[in-house]
């Protein structure tokens, strides 16, 4: 049973129901016992009175019995005896109660039926006042079922009342839930908290919370969409073309070169495919990341494979390392291959001819600085953030990036809980690169 | 025929390159639109079209062709771009562009439109341009005089084409040349006598007559 509803009104029923049988046992058994108690001393009363009355002139209702009309079962029946066990005084049916030996209460059997008697020692004369227990106990049990009565009237009244006092406090809740299940998929606008019950209040700041986190997180996505088919344009333009220039040549050389082309304007295609699959798989909590990678090692893997783009134009690498030395930081090789190849691509593809990368770790209490710098002409200082942002190119820049590489960069230092800034040079010309990303201890890679 | 191309995109402009000089137009390629505006100012080079990228670093696309028409010059322009919303469309047309081609397009396509503005600018409505006997079909590059059809080689194509842009018009060795040869193509001296001696043996030494110390111009009567 999962109704909040019937839950709680099975649950107070059944309260109701314990209790309810609970006082209604008590209130039977208690009135029963008073009311048997009320009858003894009505007995006794009776006996009391009697013993102060002469019964001289009357005669017997034994030995003079009244007619039949008046005889009443729930009668009390009393019997006077003189000295000896004379009878003095009987009445009515079932005729005298036999002479008793013991005083005060107790139960006997007159005629076939059970009596509660009286007895009672005044002066010479002994007085039975007796009553037959089942008219007693009709007594009694009516007595017990007219207190009965208040509690079984309340009970389906206070079980009606907790259905429909449920039903109506619930209902903001069922019309918050209403109100969800008639929305279209996409309409992700805060839910109404007006009216309320306080304890339901978090449940739906909650629900509006995370409405509003799954709106921007969906707007996000489709301005990446976007960004993405538009980023998508000039590459596959740039592919139509060289294929279709393909037919025009027919020396075989000028074929080649046009081949060539082609191959480039797929790579530069896939390229692209690859950073924006990087840039839209990033989730967006950093608990995804696990691995965790010796830098010193990553760092030389990564150089190593842009010596021979270094070696084209004449670059150098300055490395130093030794602060990387048995350093592991977040994340696996991919990352971290994808992180420092972008900004090494940037500094090759930014330096002159002849120039010099230098590739610095600092190591810091809790984290690890990686910088990299180039000797080539900075940026604006206006710049030196937004570039950051996807798709963004600097205006005039015609070498041949997407403009996705620092923003690929940035989520991804991101993801693994680092920071990535930009800043010139203040020495000579040039942009500084500076990647920071937590250390893992020892303790955590244990 | 000599064209402007403001393209941005160094593959893009690569493959457009050799794409038209494949078809004898003679490119010009700037990759921003300083540079485009520059290249229009230069009055010794009239451009038979330009084909402007919108999305140009340094001025826009929108930007030079504003400054070309401010200019008073009519050079049709056929505007490339990535945005392919109908407002973009608009406000290219608007400003004076003469046609719209979205990015991703085909060679094919780019070609038929070019020619259709060629076409327009030289009041033509038929696809091949017919003076007295002579015929020239830019599609097919084939000359035809008098029912006999000639293949001509790009360049020759590019000389009538640019003799009968006014036919009668006496058009000099300069300004052949700058019709028929990009920036960076290196032109021999007597490469315009050349290619007249090409055209001629084909069609014919009266096809072309020589103005003595002007130029040359196309016969009235080929």
């Amino acid at each position: 049973m999962t109704s909040l509803r019937w839950r709680l009104v099975i649950t107070l029923w059944a309260a109701l129901a314990v209790i309810g049988s609970g006082s209604a046992a008590y209130s039977y058994v208690y009135t029963r016992q008073s009311t048997n108690a009320l009858l003894d001393y009505q007995l006794a009363q009776i006996a009391g009175f009697l013993g102060a009355q002469d019964f001289t002139g009357i005669t017997s209702a034994a030995m003079n019995p009244p007619p039949p009309h008046h005889e009443h079962e729930d009668d009390v029946i009393v019997t006077v005896r003189g000295r000896g066990g004379k009878l003095l005084y009987a009445s009515g049916n079932p005729g005298p109660i036999p002479p008793l030996s013991t005083l005060g209460y107790q139960d006997m059997t007159l005629q076939g039926a059970s009596y509660r008697v009286f007895s009672a020692q005044a002066g010479t004369r002994r007085i039975a006042v007796a009553q037959q227990l089942e008219t007693r106990e009709e007594i009694a049990a009516d007595a017990a079922l007219s207190a009965l009565l208040p509690i079984a009237i309340l009970l389906p009244l206070l079980g009606l009342i907790i259905i429909f006092v449920i039903r109506h406090q619930l209902r903001p809740l069922r019309q918050a839930a209403a109100e969800v299940a008639a929305r279209k998929p996409m309409a992700l606008q805060a839910l109404p908290i007006t009216g309320l019950p306080d304890e339901i209040r978090p449940l739906i700041d909650a629900i509006n919370h995370l409405l509003a986190r799954l709106h921007d997180a969906l707007e996000i996505e489709q301005r990446f969409i976007a960004d993405a088919a538009h980023a998508l344009r000039t590459p596959l333009t740039a592919l139509q073309l060289q294929a279709d220039v393909l037919d025009g040549s027919v020396d075989s050389s000028e074929r080649a070169a046009r081949l060539d082309e082609l191959r480039a304007g797929i790579r530069r295609t896939t390229h692209l495919a690859d950073q924006l699959l990087t840039l839209h798989q990033h989730p967006h909590d950093a608990a995804a990341v696990t691995a965790h990678t010796s830098l010193s090692r990553a760092i030389t893997e990564i150089v190593s494979n842009y010596h021979a783009a270094a070696n084209k134009k004449n670059l150098h690498f300055h490395l130093a390392l030794t602060d990387a030395n048995d350093v592991e930081v977040p994340g696996d090789t991919r990352q971290l291959a994808l992180i420092f190849g972008n900004l090494l691509d940037n500094a090759l593809r930014y330096s002159a001819a002849g120039g010099t990368i230098t590739i610095t770790c600092r190591r810091q209490r809790s984290t690890v600085n990686i910088e990299i710098s180039d000797e080539g002409p900075g940026l604006p200082d206006t710049e030196l953030s937004t570039v950051f942002a996807r798709f963004y190119r600097i205006a005039g820049d015609r070498t041949m990036g997407n403009g996705l590489g620092l923003a690929t960069v940035h989520s991804l230092v991101q993801l693994l809980g680092g920071a990535v800034s930009l800043s010139n040079r203040t020495d000579r010309s040039g942009l500084l690169a500076c990647v920071t990303l937590p250390l893992i201890t020892q303790m955590q890679s244990a | 025929m000599r064209v402007l191309l403001a393209e941005d995109d160094r593959m893009i402009g690569t493959s457009l390159v050799r794409g038209l000089g494949d078809d004898g137009y003679a490119v010009d390629w700037v990759r921003d639109g300083t540079s485009a505006i520059t290249a229009l100012a230069d009055r010794q080079t009239k451009y038979a079209l330009l084909l402007l990228d919108w999305g140009l670093p340094e001025q826009d696309g929108l930007a030079v062709l504003t400054a070309l028409r401010h200019s008073g010059q009519n050079t049709p322009v056929l505007m490339i771009t990535a945005r392919d919303s109908i407002d973009d469309r608009v406000t290219g047309l608007d400003g004076g562009a003469d046609d719209y081609l979205v990015k991703p397009f085909q060679m094919a396509e780019l070609k038929a439109r070019m020619r259709s503005l060629l076409r327009r600018r030289l009041g033509q409505t038929g696809p091949v341009i017919i003076q007295g006997g002579l015929s020239l079909d830019p599609v097919t590059r084939c000359a035809r005089l008098r029912d006999i059809e000639i293949t001509l080689s790009n360049r020759e194509f590019s000389l009538l084409h640019a003799l009968l842009e006014r036919p009668g018009a006496v058009l000099s060795r300069g300004q052949l040349e700058e019709r028929i040869y990009a920036w960076n193509e290196a032109v021999d001296s007597n490469a315009v006598e050349f290619l007249i001696h090409g055209v001629r043996k084909k069609l014919g030494a009266a096809i072309i007559e020589n103005v003595r110390g002007s130029g040359w111009r196309i016969a009235a009567a080929p």
